[in-house]
Parts: C-alpha cells; structure tokens; sequence
C-alpha cells in the first residue's frame, strides 16, 4: 500500500472514530462521589499513544484535534476547550517522550506522564476561565486520580497492542515502535 | 516501551504518589474553622459568606446557577449549564476545598479562616 492521501483519509478515520468511541463510551459513567469533578478515565488516550508510537505524530495531533471538535460539538465549548488543551498539551509530551527518551519509560510511565500533563492542561483552562488561582488547590487531587487513570489506560494500551498493530500492519504507516 | 513497567515506570509513580500525598495531608490538620465561602464570579469576588454563622439555609442565585449555604456546608443546587459538573461536586465542607461552574465561570472555595465581613453582597 502506498503511503497516498486516500489510505491515509482511511486510516485516520479509523483511528479518529475509535478514539471518539472511547471517549463516548467513558462520558456513560456516572459521576464517582469523591473524585474530582469531571475526572475521567482518559481511555481515548490508549488510540493516542497508540498511534504516536506506532504511526506518526501528526497524525495523533490531527486525532487529538477532531476529539476537542467532536467534544465541543457534542458537549459545549467548554468542554472542547478542556479536551483540546489537555489532550494537544498530553499528545505534545508523549511526541517529545517518543522522540527524545523512547526506552526510558514502559507502557505505565508513559501514560502516567500523559494523565498527569492531560489534567494539569484541563486545570490550566480552568484557571483562565474563572480567573482565580483557587483552582490549583485541585493539584494533589489530580496528580494521585492521574497516577491511577494512567495506569489503567497502560495497561489496556499493552494488552490491546496485538490487536492495534494488526489493524494497520499491512499498510505503509506501520512503523516498529 | 515494549515492556508494561520499567523501574523507571514504578519509581515514577511513587514519587507522584507521595507527592500528591505530602501536598493532600496538611488539609486535613489545617484549621478548619470558622468556615469562609467566598463566591467569584468572572474572578471577581461577588460574595463572601461566614459558613459558621449561618443557622438555616441561605439561597442565591448568581450568574445562571443557584448556590445553597448551609450552616458550615455551601453547595451548587442547580445550574442552567450542560455538564452539571457543579452539581455533582455535592456539599463544600472542609477548607481549601472548591466546585466551580465553569461555563458560568462561578466559582465557590472555602477557607479556613473568617473573611473580613460576615457577608458582601453586590
């Protein structure tokens, strides 16, 4: 397969759709009393480290991009604005971490690493939007719902890796991570 | 990163661990009392009300949401917003503690100390 715009249209959108799969998916829990609000699992980040690795990074910019469109479309601006600066801020991060330190961190770190910049991303928008520096008083919070949502989504990216490989294997984006 | 986790991976996470920790316990040995609810709206501070001398239930309404204060407790009652993540913040009761509504831009954080004026009112 060459390396034209209509396999990677195709590709794309495959990897587009099942990050926004994820995303919805996640939007179905119920509110946990206890966690911060609006703290979620982060699961679209899998297909986001996924492709990063295994595909290309601009390719996981223009995903990241499409899930903040689809998150304003479907849930408000506000929304939108907390998915896109958390995700271009985490997608940034996880470019630099395979660029630059590739064997360093497993599957855990990695993905630690992107929850805890994805929710310091959120509460900076947080932070613009109401004007006050109380908001940063969720720090802690963050970090520890980070440590454990990022180990969650590690371990889903190294049990589900097989299956993503394979559905992009046979096509010139593959690339050996 | 073929591998699930590295030493660097569980390091990692404990020294995020314990940092999340050694910044969460003080609040829990922080003055606490009396308790001060402060309100902002668009950052600008609207109203601050001393929780402790509330004795019954005191409803406002600001920018698009409905803020109950109880005696030492505040929470967000409704809210015209989407998400209603305000809401579901449920009942403010300790210091340093905030819910915010962010379409709104309203914002509710606590405080442990008593404010200058029992209440301010725009």
């Amino acid at each position: 397969m060459k390396r034209n715009s209509a396999s990677r249209a195709a590709l794309l959108g495959i990897l587009t759709a099942e990050a926004l799969a994820l995303s919805f998916l996640e939007g179905l829990i119920p509110p946990i009393p206890g966690m911060p609000p609006g703290a979620k699992p982060g699961l679209s980040n899998i297909i986001t480290m996924f492709t990063v690795y295994s595909v290309g990074w601009q390719e996981a910019l223009v995903i990241t991009v499409l899930k903040a469109i689809f998150a304003a479309l479907t849930r408000g601006v506000t929304a939108g604005l907390m998915s896109l600066s958390g995700g271009l801020l985490s997608t940034a991060a996880l470019i630099l971490l395979s660029k630059f330190s590739k064997d360093r961190f497993g599957y855990l770190g990695i993905s630690v690493i992107c929850a805890v910049i994805h929710n310091l991303g959120q509460l900076l928008v947080s932070f613009i939007l109401l004007g006050s520096a109380a908001v940063f008083g969720y720090i802690p919070f963050l970090i520890l719902f980070a440590v454990v949502t990022g180990a969650l989504t590690g371990t889903v990216l190294k049990v589900t890796m097989p299956v993503l490989i394979k559905q992009i294997k046979f096509s010139s984006f593959y690339k050996r991570g | 990163m073929d591998k699930l986790a590295k030493r660097s991976d569980i390091l990692l996470i404990l020294i995020l661990f314990m940092l999340a920790l050694v910044l969460i316990l003080p609040r829990f040995f922080s003055r606490q009392e009396p308790l001060t609810a402060s309100v902002y709206v668009d950052g600008e501070l609207n109203q601050q009300i001393d929780l402790s001398k509330i004795d019954s239930t005191y409803e406002f309404s600001v920018n698009n949401t409905v803020i109950v204060a109880e005696n030492n407790s505040i929470r967000f009652k409704s809210s015209d917003c989407r998400d209603k993540l305000c809401v579901n913040t449920g009942r403010l009761t300790k210091a340093n503690s905030v819910a915010a509504c962010l379409p709104n831009r309203v914002l509710i954080a606590l405080s442990g100390e008593s404010g200058e004026y029992d209440a301010i009112t725009y």
